[in-house]
């Protein structure tokens, strides 16, 4: 088993690093861009009738055209999965399918054509970006899908099916564009083999964290490891150390570029927690210089205690793992007086688009709603290995279920936004964290340099997003 | 007749695959384009103007840190491959006679070998070498192996060895060609030039710098221009063994890489992509026609 | 244009009395200069070793310990490189996109270039600054209208499409290099040939062709070791076409990141594997290759 590259949170910008061989290569559309250049009047709405069978007004004989992320889930659970749900109701449709580990690579061309996919995958280390898309004008709103009525309950819209929340990363100004289909969230993980054999207990505040650090260093073990190379995966200790101390709320105004929002108390706590990690010589030697997979190779062979990474990584490493390693999650310690301690990073990812000028918006939304039927959840669950965003799922999946049982009510799960929605602000920001962790600058500096990345985003005119308190 | 029915082909395959794709790009620079749209707005200069205050801050550094590799890249490889040459061919005296020194042959052979090597090659194997000493990178565990400092992040993960490092990689890759290259001057040197020039009694060294060197400086000039376009496009070494393609923390950003990102990555501005690229053209350009102005010298017949 | 040929052995010359003087900043030098030879040696073989070496070890023997020696020769190393990571298939795909590439580049190269060289017509002199301007573009900057370029046409993601693309940006250099090569030629055997009757297609194939042997040699070796090193281009105008890349992209897929599992002992062999043929091909032929790369330079 592969990896999931879960979408949103993940590691598709931080991979590029070296991933060559499947690297972004979109290339351009200048000749199509002259000959069909203004053409962007022709796309219908389409609305939803209400009707529980075909809320779209399906053509039953009109070709569907899908594409796929080629990624950890695979493409079974479309093929396999709901294709098959979508030809069983509409026989006469021909599914055109197309599995792609380079989307922007493969798409690019497409878009700039004017003839995208009906309904795109867009995950993976060549993703487009969904906020350039949405900028550009073409991807189409999925409002007609929510609120049509669910294939299981005609009574219930299909929003109403989903849990609370998990919408938010596809929002954008209040609008919903990008259907995160797959749950998942981040996590501090650790060896539970390890820590029996050894006797510790994981620990449930930051002060308890400190001092089993210190127990840990002693035992000749490093506490903690982590991808020094892609910074990508610190965002989350540093936010929700934050947030779970001074509230969602904290998170928020620093989404929405508000001024001051990094100098706030609770932000500081965090940097300094984050520091004292590196001060205290509680990272593993070398960290800050080395990537996602020798953190985790690192780990796996235990000799790093903590590792933080998104909720795939359990399911990834099954089969490198040694047999007797238990993977277990912990939300990041929180620090004392923390106000809301159970926040956790968590919400739907691996993002499904209808792309503006696709030629059968219609079966692309039909399809959509298919995928979010308890059947077509459960196909997932089965060939992906993983939970979808429906409400009331079993879940199976023993390390799924550890992250799943880390979020404890609606009220518990964020998603903080900033460094995927403002590609200026990840770029000044996101280095300054690697330094930070690493001990080259010191807590202030690091906010220094967020809260003048965020300041310059504000002041420019690039188009702004914003959350909801 | 016979001269149209020669060159129509080459000709039409270059006009169409070369010539006509650069036009073109000069005409992205001048649009919003990012891309993925099916139209785009012509925006004047506003790409050449924009492209300075950068937040990404991948154009000014990718821009300094070229320039840096352009000045340092030529002068540290003609340096050594003009004494490298000197020792193979004139340099061994001790023998009598003009020669190079003992195992001149091997040593020309080994030194030109990384120069058939792909660079996506070279890439791989340095990457591995530079790793920290934790995951097992040679140089590191070996300055550790004998007591001498050593970057504990790695070479690539420390921001001010990262772009020392790529340089050193160019470096160890091309020294061996500009040898070779230099060598061939060298044999076109007279004997008899050397053979007084000893009996006069000159050191090796003011034999280098009074009749060698500047029997050369045509092929210095030559190498020195390619060298710069190399510097140029040193583009494959930070994308495939930098952290972020140009990290950590932007220190080892190229030009070329930042028309990738916008162009290929997380940028989507094709426009701007394209202004990058019109500017790296034109410095090209300049950069051709000053070097040949600066290192014209009168060519010394013999 | 004589340049083409490795230099001339120097000749011992009669040996004679050194001046003394010489001799003490000579001793210092020499063993300075010496050290720095053996040093730089070291340097360009060591790592190649290391290669050689780690291709035959364990992925977790390499991470633990850089500087050990394989315990058992770990053959599958090489096994997964060629077999699952696709090398096999990406070598052969280099071979056949160079096969034609090549081919293509010194045909319409040396037409291009006699006529260049040997005819005056008008236009002659634009043509050749035209091709001369190319060597200056930045292949960057074409990248993006050449992907829709090929793309329109149904080349993208062919080997033919990509050997076109090659041949088209080694043009400027291969007619640069055999212009100079063909004016060099002398005249008389061309005006005797003239005079026999031969025309000028006859004239070109039979008599400049093989006269220009040497230089022909030399472009060809530098096309071939230049378009084998190639990266960019099929990186981008194969990007569809994962089991027809080319050699030096599928072996940077093997490092890829995108969170599949890097199994360090068959990158190793990977690289091992793709240096092999190289290094083979250039103890045989050094100073044919030495002489084709740098001819171009010492124009």
């Amino acid at each position: 088993m592969s990896n999931p590259d879960t979408s949103d949170l993940s590691r598709r910008r931080l991979l590029q690093g070296t991933a060559l061989g499947v690297a972004a290569v979109p290339a351009a559309g200048f000749l199509a861009a002259c000959a069909t250049s203004g053409g962007d009047a022709d796309s219908e709405d389409v609305t939803n009738s209400g009707d529980a069978e075909n809320p779209f007004g399906v053509d039953p004989a009109a070709p569907l055209d899908v594409v796929i992320f080629d990624g950890g889930f695979g493409d079974k659970y479309a093929t396999e999965g709901h294709q098959v749900m979508y030809n069983e109701k509409f026989p006469d449709a021909e599914i055109i399918h197309a599995t792609e580990e380079d989307i922007a690579a493969t798409q690019q061309p497409r878009f700039a054509d004017g003839d995208p996919p009906d309904v795109l995958d867009d995950s993976g280390a060549g993703k487009i970006a969904i906020d350039a898309l949405v900028n550009d004008g073409l991807l189409a709103e999925l409002t007609p899908l929510l609120e049509a009525p669910s294939i299981d309950d005609p009574n219930l819209t299909v929003q109403e099916t989903l849990v609370d929340g998990v919408l938010k990363p596809g929002i954008y100004n209040g609008k919903v564009y990008a259907l995160n289909y797959a749950m998942g969230g981040w996590a501090i993980w650790y060896d539970g083999k390890l820590f029996e054999d050894q006797g510790w207990t994981a620990p449930t505040t930051w002060d308890e964290m400190m001092a089993l650090c210190a127990e840990i260093k002693k035992a000749g073990i490093a506490p903690w490891t982590y991808a020094g190379q892609h910074p990508y995966y610190l965002w989350d200790s540093l936010y929700t150390l934050a947030a779970r101390h001074g509230g969602r709320d904290v998170s928020v105004a620093i989404d929405n570029l508000e001024p001051k929002a990094w100098e706030h108390e609770s932000v500081k706590l965090a940097a300094e927690a984050l520091y004292s990690l590196q001060d205290k010589g509680y990272v593993l030697k070398g960290t800050p210089g080395i990537n996602h997979i020798d953190s985790q190779t690192k780990f796996n062979n235990r000799e790093a205690a903590f590792l933080p990474c998104g909720s795939w990584l359990a399911n990834e490493q099954i089969d490198v793992a040694p047999d007797d390693f238990v993977y277990s999650a912990i939300g990041i310690p929180p620090l004392e007086g923390s106000v809301q301690p159970e926040l956790v990073w968590s919400s739907g990812e691996e993002p499904f688009v209808v792309p503006e000028h696709a030629k059968n918006k219609p079966g692309a939304y039909e399809y959509l709603r298919i995928m979010l039927s308890k059947e077509g959840s459960k196909i997932f669950a089965e060939k992906a290995q993983s939970p979808t965003i429906l409400k009331d799922q079993e879940i199976t999946n023993p390390p799924a279920a550890a992250l799943a049982s880390l979020v404890t009510t609606a009220e518990n799960a964020y998603r903080p936004q900033l460094a995927d929605w403002y590609i200026d602000f990840k770029e000044q920001a996101e280095p300054a964290l690697a330094e930070l962790m690493a001990g080259k600058i010191t807590p202030d500096e690091f906010i220094g340099v967020a809260q003048k990345a965020a300041d310059s985003v504000a002041k420019s005119d690039v188009e702004k997003f914003t959350q909801e308190y | 007749m016979f001269v149209a029915s020669f060159l129509v082909l080459p000709v039409g395959l270059y006009l169409w695959l070369v010539i006509m794709p650069f036009i073109q790009a000069f005409q992205i620079s001048l649009t919003d384009w990012s891309g993925y749209t099916t139209g785009f707005n012509y925006i004047g200069f506003d790409n050449f103007i924009n492209m300075w205050d950068d937040p990404k801050q991948w154009v000014i550094p990718g821009f300094t840190h070229t320039g840096i590799i352009l000045l340092v890249l030529p002068v540290i490889v003609i340096a050594m491959a003009l004494f490298f040459a000197f020792m193979l061919n004139v340099g061994g005296r001790s023998q009598g006679g003009v020669s190079g020194v003992r195992g001149a042959g091997f040593y020309k052979i080994v030194y030109f070998f990384p120069q058939v090597l792909a660079t996506a090659i070279i890439a791989i194997v340095w990457a591995q070498i530079y790793k920290p000493p934790t995951t097992g990178g040679l140089l590191a565990s070996a300055l550790e192996a004998v007591g001498l400092p050593y970057p504990e992040n790695g070479f690539m993960g420390s921001t001010s060895l990262v772009l020392p490092g790529i340089i050193a990689v160019m470096v160890w890759s091309s020294v061996g060609f500009y040898l070779v290259y230099f060598s061939s001057a060298m044999a076109a040197i007279p004997q008899d030039i050397y053979e007084a020039a000893r009996i006069d009694g000159a050191s090796r060294t003011k034999t280098f710098f009074q009749i060698t060197l500047p029997l050369l400086w045509e092929s210095v000039q030559t190498a020195w221009i390619y060298l710069g376009i190399i510097a140029l496009d040193g583009f494959v070494l930070v994308f495939m063994m930098t952290p972020s393609q140009g990290g950590p923390n932007h220190s080892s950003e190229v030009i070329g890489g930042a028309i990738y990102k916008f162009a290929f990555g997380s940028g989507n501005d094709a426009g701007m992509a394209s202004a990058i690229g019109v500017v790296l053209f034109l410095a090209v350009l300049i950069l051709t026609v000053v070097s040949l102005r600066v290192t014209r010298r009168e060519r010394i017949e013999f | 244009m004589t340049t083409a040929q490795l230099p001339p052995k120097t000749e011992k010359a009669t040996p004679s009395r050194k001046p003394a003087d010489d001799q003490e900043s000579g001793k210092v030098l020499n063993v300075f200069s010496h050290g720095f030879l053996i040093l730089w040696a070291a340097m360009v073989i060591l790592p190649v070793v290391w290669v050689m070496i780690n291709s035959f070890r364990a992925s977790g023997d390499i991470k633990s310990d850089p500087f050990g020696i394989p315990l058992e020769a770990h053959w599958e190393n090489f096994a997964g490189a060629w077999v699952e990571a696709n090398l096999g298939q990406y070598f052969l795909n280099t071979v056949i996109v160079l096969l034609m590439s090549v081919t293509g580049t010194m045909l319409l190269g040396a037409m291009a270039a006699y006529v260049l060289a040997r005819y005056d017509f008008p236009g002659n002199r634009f043509f050749f600054m035209m091709f001369v301007a190319g060597m200056m573009f930045p292949v960057f900057l074409a990248l993006f209208p050449l992907y829709k370029t090929m793309d329109n046409v149904g080349l993208k993601d062919t080997h033919v499409g990509l050997a076109i693309v090659y041949i088209a940006y080694s043009l400027p250099f291969t007619v640069f290099f055999l212009t100079a090569f063909f004016r060099s030629l002398p005249n008389g055997v061309a005006e005797a040939a003239m005079i026999d009757g031969a025309g000028h297609y006859r004239l070109f194939w039979q008599v400049m062709l093989p006269m220009a042997k040497p230089g022909l040699i030399s472009i060809t070796i530098f096309n071939v070791i230049g378009q084998w090193n190639q990266f960019l281009l099929p990186l981008v105008l194969m990007n569809r076409n994962k089991d027809g890349q080319v050699l030096s992209v599928g072996l940077a897929s093997l490092t890829s990141e995108a969170g599949k599992q890097v199994d360090t002992g068959v990158l190793f062999a990977g690289m091992a594997l793709a240096m092999l043929p190289v290094l083979i091909a250039y103890i045989l032929f050094q100073r044919q290759i030495q002489a084709g790369m740098t001819a171009g330079a010492l124009k």
